[in-house]
Order: C-alpha cells, then structure tokens, then sequence
C-alpha cells in the first residue's frame, strides 16, 4: 500500500436512499424495528417515513469506500484486507428519499506489527456525510488492516 | 445479555446485496482459504448492524448517538452470536462472542441520547 496518499481526500460521492433498500439492509441485519420496517407504524410517527437503522450508514458509504479500495494509486491488496475497527458518530436520522453526499479521507497510514511478528498494514479512512439540507448525518472513522504475511 | 443470534448459513449472501460489499472472501469459500482464512467470513458490518439493532430494540434510530466496535475475530456462517452490554442508560459498553465463547466484537461502545 502506497503510504505516502495520507490526507487524500476523494472527490464526494452521493447515495440517494430508497425505502425498499431501507427494507432489504433491515432483514440483512436482523432487525423488526418498526420505525425501519412498518411503513405504517413509519407514518404515523414523528417522521412521517419509514428511516433507516442507524448502521445504514455501511450502506450509504459503501461507494464512497469502494473508490478507495479501487484506488490504483493507494494500490491495496484486498484479498489481504480485513476490517479492524468502526466507529459511527450519527447526526439527523436518514430518512427514505433522503440524498446522503459523503465525503472520504485518507487519515493515516500505519504499520503496526501484530503478537506474531507480522507486519500490519493500518489504513485510516474518516467519512463525513452530509443530508441534502447539509445536516450531517454521519461521521465515519474506518480501520482497514492489510494482512502482512510471514512468506 | 442477548438471546443467541442465529447467523443464517446465508446471511452474507443476503447481507452483500443489501449493502453492495460482495468482496469475496464473504461469498466464496475457495477464494476465503486462498486468502488465509477458514472459509467464508460474514462482513464486519454485518456484525456490526445485528449489534446495533439488537441494543436499539424497538426503540427510535435517534436514540442513538455512536457506535465503535473491534472486529477481534471473524464471524462465519452458522455461527451463534450474543451480545452482552453493561445496560447503561446514557453509554453502554459490549462485547459480541461466538458460541465458543471467543469475542468476535470487543471494546464495543454505544452511547445514547
């Protein structure tokens, strides 16, 4: 991995969010919440529309961190890539039919040797998205750790 | 602590059309043993929504003010899961574990509004 791209900031990417899709990621992750899967229960609430859970935010970035993991000149080995640690610190709720803009950066790049003497490699990635009323609604701190190997 | 959360064998398929992570190491296990690991593994924020959801409940997404995980172990299919908080009021702090008892999420923390 090319560690000299820290402070990279991509160009943004925006995520327009569908209730159906709001619907499919709710099974996926277990959950009958009714506020992201009764459209009934939905509209009668103080929303008015069904919204989606707050980890939904996986779901909204995910173009936005695919372009770093595609990214030629960051030059990642993905089949080595694991996810180390994420944190997501939530604003305004997203909504159905909310247009979510998300912003990425490359914080750091680090190499961190692991208990069995393997090299590590650490990449840092801060999101930051935004709603169509320029509200954030999430900010995104993402540990993607390259596999060393001991070949 | 949660009731036991039964990973379905296909969770990963079904959670990498929800999501668009389709990397390979969660839908095909010769590519996973290939890359070092033992079969198929669920995708960490897979992992991360079950926690999440299951700590929110019933309750109103607002409620929830950060979430920040460790991913200490991978999750693979059929696996069964609990997810055990402290049940604080303002901040909570959890651990996820397997049904061997290994944490596949530590140093998990939520805090609410």
């Amino acid at each position: 991995m090319n560690r000299e791209l820290k402070g990279k900031i991509y160009p943004t990417v925006t995520y327009e969010v569908g209730r159906e899709k709001i619907f499919e990621y709710a099974r996926a992750t277990l959950s009958d919440n009714p506020y992201c899967t009764d459209p009934d229960f939905a509209a009668k609430s103080h929303y008015g529309v069904v919204v989606a859970p707050p980890t939904f935010a996986a779901v909204y970035c995910h173009n936005a961190m695919r372009v770093v993991f595609e990214d030629q000149e960051l030059g990642m080995n993905i089949p080595r890539v694991v996810h180390g640690e994420q944190t997501f610190e939530f604003g305004e709720v997203v909504k159905s039919g909310d247009v979510i803009t998300t912003t990425t950066t490359i914080r750091d790049i680090l190499v961190k040797e692991n208990k069995e003497g393997i090299e590590n490699v650490l990449l840092l990635v801060r999101t930051e998205s935004v709603n169509q009323d320029g509200e954030v609604v999430c900010f995104g701190r993402w540990t993607i750790v390259e596999r060393g190997s001991d070949e | 602590m949660s009731e036991p959360i039964k990973i379905d064998k296909y969770l990963s398929y079904h959670y990498g059309g929800a999501s668009g992570d389709l990397n390979l190491i969660h839908i095909d296990y010769e590519f996973a043993r290939t890359a070092g690991l033992n079969g198929i593994i669920l995708q960490g924020l897979c992992t991360m929504g079950i926690t999440a959801n299951s700590l929110l409940g019933d309750g109103d997404p607002a409620t929830f003010k950060s979430i920040r995980v460790r991913f200490a172990s991978p999750v693979h299919p059929e696996d069964e899961l609990t997810v055990d908080g402290d049940g604080g009021e303002d901040q909570e702090r959890f651990v996820v574990r397997n049904q061997s008892g290994e944490e596949v999420i530590s140093k998990g923390r939520a805090v609410y509004r």
